[in-house]
């Protein structure tokens, strides 16, 4: 017969990790209620140790800073549009409403971005409870909402191409063979194109001169950021639920009759440039 | 499935934790380390990146996975699905043994990412053996745990650490992963002697120990933080513990901080010459 835990190390275990999951008052260091005495005396000190409360506050910091540091780390952006400290609190709020429930810090990263994703795409009616808290901080500090979400939308390109797996290509079909404009297009599904108004990787983030376009992927090379001229940031919106002849029909009614001549050359450049740059993967 | 013939890792053998700061260095060199520790958890996330850096690495060098979540000491099941994975990654890059915690790490749905402590109390034997028996029969191959550096003690204990962790390891028959930074640490934070701790180590059961720098803080404890060269103290203590137990392999851990690759070999190679 297996083995069962005693209960007090259930119990044990239980306290622990309601003490690990309190927040911090930010100006002290300490929990902000109740006091950490009271909070370390239920997790059954050894009553002979100097400082209990202090000994186990350097717990409680190994496992909020690696938290911190991880969502630093996987959103750069983000953090340079909030600065590190209002990060830092927006992940504290996101992870004492509900502990940290992956068994990677990657998971956690993961589940913090969805998180703030939602938070920023509420409409003002649909905000309550957490997601009206995480508002009104970033609104406290006079955060510029749609930079976030620009930066947010980079980070979280980059974690979806580094956390696929490097893509099988079929060898590029020749654009001369007609049967191809029947074919749909299978995307790389590592691929984000992103329309950015703002220059997210500056602290000051100032206004573009004009919308630009990027495309993150996943390539055997690993995970490349390209600019994208105008032609090839439509076919990429429209590849992906179309067939290739749709896409040229869709682009050619886009333009206006003056382009419509050179568009063809332009166009087969640019189908050739998305199987090269593995945006996409072939046709089926 | 056939399962493929591990790689051995020499007994004076000398390692490094593997840091993705040093994958270009070790693709370029060659025995530049006898081997190289990977924290299993790391390679084993959906992206095929991490993976193919650590092939390449494998390739020229043995590697031991060292997992950090396990959580052999927590109260909810073993993660069989992990288990699994562990078990793939061991046999892709040939890996001798596979190694993890003595400690907690979670509880219910809530994943705390730290080496927390456990009462050293005579009613977790059986249930923390019983947990490292199932983690190795799940792996299979030899299962070592590594004492935790602790901050913290609790008015449970029944036996001193050195104690606790010798009567697991022969209740789940499992080897040893003897961390000399958090014996000293330890020692310091709760004023025990780390020869006593030593002297008690059950020396055959030991696969490699583990040495690293820490911290020591304003209010006088110290800190296990893998961010510095390995203090004096510490160098003392493992040419004590070569005395009385090696030869052994010997792992540097520097994880934050990180120094160059040379920096961190050179390093390493003090061992050589604290245990001559």
């Amino acid at each position: 017969m297996s083995p069962t835990p005693p209960e007090w190390w259930v119990a044990l275990q239980a306290e622990w990790c309601r003490a690990l999951a309190r927040p911090l008052a930010f100006d002290r260091g300490t929990f902000e209620s109740p006091d950490a005495a009271q909070v370390v005396a239920l997790l059954e000190p050894d009553s002979q140790q100097g400082e209990p409360a202090a000994r186990f506050m350097l717990y409680h910091h190994q496992v909020w800073q690696r938290i911190c540091s991880t969502i630093q780390a996987s959103f750069p952006c983000a953090t340079r549009v909030m600065g590190p400290l209002l990060l830092n609190r927006i992940t504290l709020l996101v992870f004492t409403a509900s502990p940290p429930d992956a068994r990677s810090l990657d998971g956690a990263a993961d589940r913090f971005g969805a998180t703030l994703r939602a938070a920023l795409a509420a409409q003002q009616a649909e905000l309550a409870g957490f997601t009206l808290q995480v508002r009104q901080l970033l609104e406290s500090q006079k955060t510029p909402l749609p930079v976030l979400q620009q930066a947010l939308q980079l980070d979280l390109a980059h974690r979806i191409a580094f956390g696929t797996t490097t893509p099988r290509m079929d060898e590029p079909p020749r654009q001369s063979d007609a049967s191809v404009n029947d074919a749909r297009v299978l995307v790389n599904p590592s691929l984000s194109v992103l329309r950015l108004t703002h220059d997210v990787r500056l602290a000051e983030t100032p206004l573009l001169p004009q919308a630009i376009h990027v495309a993150i992927v996943r390539s055997t090379d690993g995970v490349r950021t390209d600019m994208l001229d105008p032609v090839m940031a439509r076919l990429l919106a429209l590849s992906r639920s179309q067939t290739l002849g749709e896409v040229r029909e869709n682009i050619a009614r886009a333009v206006d009759s003056v382009l419509l001549a050179q568009l063809q050359t332009t166009l087969d450049a640019a189908i050739d440039l998305a199987f090269a740059r593995h945006y996409w993967l072939g046709l089926r | 499935m056939t399962t493929p013939t591990p790689r051995e890792i020499p007994r004076h053998g000398l390692g490094l934790s593997l840091r993705p700061e040093h994958y270009q260095a070790l693709r370029e060199s060659t025995g530049a380390v006898d081997f190289l520790e990977c924290i299993a958890d790391n390679y084993l996330e959906p992206s095929d990146i991490p993976r193919k850096n650590l092939d390449q690495i494998a390739a020229k060098y043995p590697i031991v996975p060292h997992s950090v979540s396990l959580n052999l000491a927590g109260t909810d099941a073993l993660d069989t699905r992990f288990l699994e994975r562990i078990a793939w990654l061991a046999r892709r890059v040939r890996a001798p043994f596979v190694t993890d915690h003595l400690c907690w790490a979670r509880f219910g749905d809530a994943h705390l990412y730290d080496l927390l402590p456990v009462p050293y109390a005579n009613d977790l034997i059986p249930w923390i053996g019983h947990r490292i028996q199932a983690a190795r029969s799940a792996v299979g191959l030899p299962f070592g745990i590594e004492n935790v550096s602790t901050y913290f003690r609790f008015g449970r204990d029944e036996m001193p650490e050195w104690e606790f962790i010798s009567r697991i390891a022969e209740t789940a028959d499992c080897g040893l992963l003897i961390d000399i930074n958090n014996i000293y640490v330890s020692a310091v934070n709760h004023g025990f002697d780390a020869i006593d701790y030593l002297k008690a180590i059950p020396w055959k059961r030991v696969l490699y120990v583990h040495i690293a720098g820490h911290q020591k803080r304003p209010d006088g404890l110290l800190h296990d933080t893998h961010d510095r060269a390995v203090s004096q103290d510490v160098w003392r203590l493992y040419a004590a513990a070569w005395r009385l137990g090696g030869p052994f392999p010997t792992v540097l851990e520097w994880d934050a901080d990180l120094p160059d690759f040379a920096t961190v070999v050179a390093e390493l190679e003090l061992a050589r010459m604290v245990r001559e």
